[in-house]
């Protein structure tokens, strides 16, 4: 079950073990974007069936760009799961709050992250 | 500024600077065209005919200027030398009310001695004499009873000398009836009870003393005033008073004005170091004179009626005076270098020192404390230290005396420590603080309390700055060590190509240092959040089974890994019920299985047990390792504490899993304690209280 998936992330290093991982382990078409504001320009390009979104970006960040996404016309219903390192529990309600299919800590397990990915956007059976 | 009790030191005149700025005076300079114009009428009052109306009313206008110049003075001063000004200012009305008293006395045709004149004269003393105490007092505080005594033997001596040529005649005199002679004496004994406290404030005064010279030359020129008047009583009691005498009390109004409008004037009040800078030999040797005078006099008559014996009386008398004195002299310099010693180790101290009554009133305040509170001595003794320096909490409620940690110093005699306050300064700013509080105890009674404090803000920014340093530090550790474990985790895993022996070894032992040094981080990541408190602990009721159920069920893995067998013995304790943040619990007691497995040889088995006792529930780790020595036993909860070398590098420990649990286990208001003996194992025991079913149900009520 090959999916597409958009990484997001400002760190060049974690957005290629995820590339990595989510290609090699999970067997998924990847592509990356370096910012928010990338990740905006390829939606608007590609159809993804999914966004893993870094929260911490600068510039735009990862609710910012999240709520630009929803706003667009063609990219409203995409699924959206953040990567957040360091969440407190406060912060895990905010983010509770918003539209998103769920949220993965930072940072990840590259052997489980597919199927962690998969199990929080209902792909496969937990 | 200084100490109450042990003299003063001047605030460095910078502190001064740091209080809010004075408000511009008015009139500035106006003393010196007054006093010029003073002078000139005057000058045309001496060129007046005797007795006539241009000089009575010359005499008038002069005294209203010096008036309206007293007051301008009243005006323009601070604080409590406003009473001392307007006080010299109604003495000033007084003579005014003099002048026109005269006037119409003589427009009536009748000016005799005495007058009404002389009585509005007579009671304009008295708020001359409360002037003069309140700048002693306010100049000299605490000094007061040493001020007056000291001035009335002045007085009784120079009164005693006066007595031979003045005041003996005018008692004889058959011309002068009673109120004349009374009247005649007491002028001069009021102008010199004036001046001797006058002189003695100057005297001994090493500061500038313009303005008190000014003063006392005034009530000088009274005196020289009053005794050429009655000396002129004297000659001839029927003499109404000349013009000229009447100019030399109004030279002494000039002077006072003079007086008020001196730069001087406005430094008193921050000059208060006069205390300790001015010295009392000079003040001694002064009195002694004044001792010594009437002997003096008596030495002198006795010489000129030739009694021989009462002459060696009077010499033996003199001796002793002048030997009593010196005895004294040795002893107050004795005492005031000790004051003085006292005075430079409280200065020199870097805490804040402050002396404080029964009612918390502040009697002392060292130069340190003055300092950190920006206050001058002023601003503290005499006041309640709480109402000025500690009467609003950090969140800026009001803190009532009764609540503060000093009410219970100075009146249960409760020694105190305190690191969580806040002093407010005089500009309202305030700053952290560290108190101790030491009752003073007279006799088993409280008479007080001493409190040091210090101020610790810096050793809070120190603090802030080591936090952030770790915590940035620890983010810019975790990132690179993010991508590092990942890409040695795809690597080792197989999944983008098989590896031969060698690399799958050495991939292997990267990636457990990776995942130690990612322990590492994390661990002195929990102990920044538990020492700043920023590691909230989430406490529910929960079932200690269940815990350590869930503890066993993470470390499975290791201990198979390591060939250690791990049971879980409830023992008919599945009930037992504690309250604790679940997450933190599992955290501590998988660290202490971790231990207990690292330190277990193969086929060791490894027991966690849950008990429970009256008041405790406990969670009991325990392996079968070689033990713990006795002499290390107390150091494996320390920081980076291993048992010997050798542990650093067999296991991966951290050296900070430990004490990480102890902090847990401690917050959650339980002890983490171990037993050991060397060559059997060891028990690792975290006993938390325990909770009743009755008391969760009520809970929930």
């Amino acid at each position: 079950m090959t999916k597409t998936i958009l990484v997001v992330d400002d760190e060049e290093d974690i957005r290629r073990l995820a590339q990595i991982s989510l290609t090699r382990v999970g067997g998924h078409e990847v592509l990356t974007a370096a910012s928010g504001a990338e990740c905006l320009r390829v939606l608007e390009e590609r159809r993804t069936d999914a966004v893993l979104l870094d929260v911490m970006m600068p510039v735009l960040d990862g609710t910012e760009t999240l709520a630009r996404i929803r706003a667009g016309a063609k990219t409203h219903d995409i699924p959206v799961v953040f990567m957040t390192a360091g969440v407190v529990e406060s912060d895990m309600a905010r983010l509770r709050t918003l539209a998103i299919s769920g949220v993965l800590n930072k940072p990840f397990d590259p052997l489980t992250l597919p199927h962690q990915l998969g199990e929080v956007l209902g792909w496969v059976e937990p | 500024m200084g100490l109450r009790w042990f003299g003063s030191v001047d605030v460095p005149s910078r502190r001064h600077s740091d209080l809010p700025e004075p408000p511009p005076r008015p009139w500035p300079r106006l003393w010196v065209p007054g006093v010029v114009a003073a002078t000139a009428a005057l000058f045309a009052i001496a060129a007046l005919p005797t007795g006539s109306s241009a000089s009575d009313f010359l005499v008038l206008t002069t005294a209203l200027t010096a008036l309206v110049i007293l007051f301008g003075g009243a005006l323009v001063a601070r604080n409590l030398r406003v009473i001392w000004w307007a006080l010299l200012a109604s003495e000033t009305l007084a003579m005014a009310g003099i002048a026109v008293a005269t006037i119409l006395a003589r427009s009536n045709g009748w000016a005799g001695f005495p007058n009404v004149s002389d009585l509005i004269n007579i009671a304009a003393y008295v708020p001359a004499f409360i002037a003069l105490g309140a700048l002693i007092r306010r100049i000299y505080p605490g000094r007061n009873s040493e001020a007056w005594i000291d001035s009335t033997i002045l007085t009784v001596t120079a009164a005693g000398v006066m007595a031979l040529f003045l005041i003996a005649p005018l008692m004889a005199s058959e011309q002068l009836d009673g109120a004349a002679t009374a009247v005649a004496i007491m002028y001069p004994i009021l102008d010199l009870a004036l001046l001797s406290s006058l002189v003695w404030m100057l005297i001994g005064s090493t500061r500038r003393t313009v303005t008190l010279a000014l003063i006392t030359a005034s009530f000088l020129v009274s005196l020289v005033a009053d005794v050429i008047r009655d000396v002129g009583l004297l000659i001839n009691p029927e003499a109404p008073t000349t013009p000229s005498l009447t100019d030399l009390r109004l030279a002494g109004l000039v002077l006072l004005a003079a007086a008020a409008w001196t730069p001087t004037a406005e430094s008193f009040a921050q000059r208060q170091g006069d205390r300790s800078h001015a010295r009392s030999t000079p003040r001694l040797a002064f009195l002694a004179l004044g001792v010594l005078a009437i002997p003096g006099i008596v030495v002198f008559e006795v010489w000129q009626s030739g009694d021989q014996a009462v002459l060696l009386l009077a010499l033996a008398a003199m001796i002793v005076i002048i030997l009593a004195v010196w005895r004294i002299q040795l002893l107050v310099s004795a005492v005031e270098h000790q004051r003085r010693l006292t005075e430079l180790v409280l200065d020199s101290a870097g805490d804040g020192i402050v002396g404080l009554d029964r009612d918390g009133m502040v009697l002392f305040a060292n130069l340190a404390a003055r300092k950190m509170l920006r206050c001058r001595e002023s601003d503290l003794v005499g006041h309640r230290f709480h109402d000025v320096a500690h009467h609003e909490r950090p969140d800026g409620s009001s803190f009532p005396w009764t609540e503060c940690p000093m009410h219970s110093a100075v009146t249960s005699a409760e020694p105190g420590f305190q690191s969580d306050q806040r002093y407010i300064r005089r500009d309202g700013t305030s700053f952290p603080v560290e108190i101790v509080l030491s009752p003073l105890i007279v006799d088993g009674v409280v008479t007080g309390a001493v409190q040091s404090f210090r101020d610790v803000s810096e050793r809070e920014e120190v603090e802030e700055l080591k936090r952030q340093f770790v915590s940035v530090v620890s983010h810019e550790l975790r990132t690179p060590l993010t991508s590092i474990r990942g890409s040695l985790q795809m690597l080792t895993s197989g999944i983008l190509g098989p590896l031969n022996d060698d690399q799958q070894e050495l991939l292997t032992m990267a990636q457990g240092n990776s995942t130690r040094l990612g322990t590492l981080i994390d661990d002195i990541l929990d102990l920044e959040r538990l020492d700043s408190g920023r590691m909230p602990l989430s406490p529910t009721v929960v079932n200690a089974a269940t815990i350590a159920q869930e503890a066993v069920n993470g470390i499975t893995g290791a201990a198979a890994a390591a060939g250690v067998p791990l049971r879980l013995d409830i023992g008919g304790q599945s009930d037992a019920m504690i309250n604790v943040d679940p997450n933190r619990m599992v955290q501590v007691l998988t660290n202490l299985l971790g231990n207990a497995i690292k330190f277990s040889e193969r086929g060791a088995e490894v027991v966690v047990s849950v008990k429970t006792s009256d008041s405790m529930t406990s969670f009991e780790v325990t392996d079968h390792g070689r033990g713990i020595p006795e002499d290390r036993l107390e150091h494996v909860f320390d920081r980076f504490g291993q048992v010997d070398e050798g542990d650093a590098r067999r296991g991966s420990g951290t050296g900070l899993g430990l004490p990480i649990a102890k902090e847990i286990v401690e917050r959650s208001g339980g002890t983490l304690s171990v037993e050991s003996s060397l060559g059997k194992g060891s028990t690792f025991v975290v006993a938390l209280p325990h909770v009743e079913m009755a008391s969760i149900g009520e809970g929930h009520t």
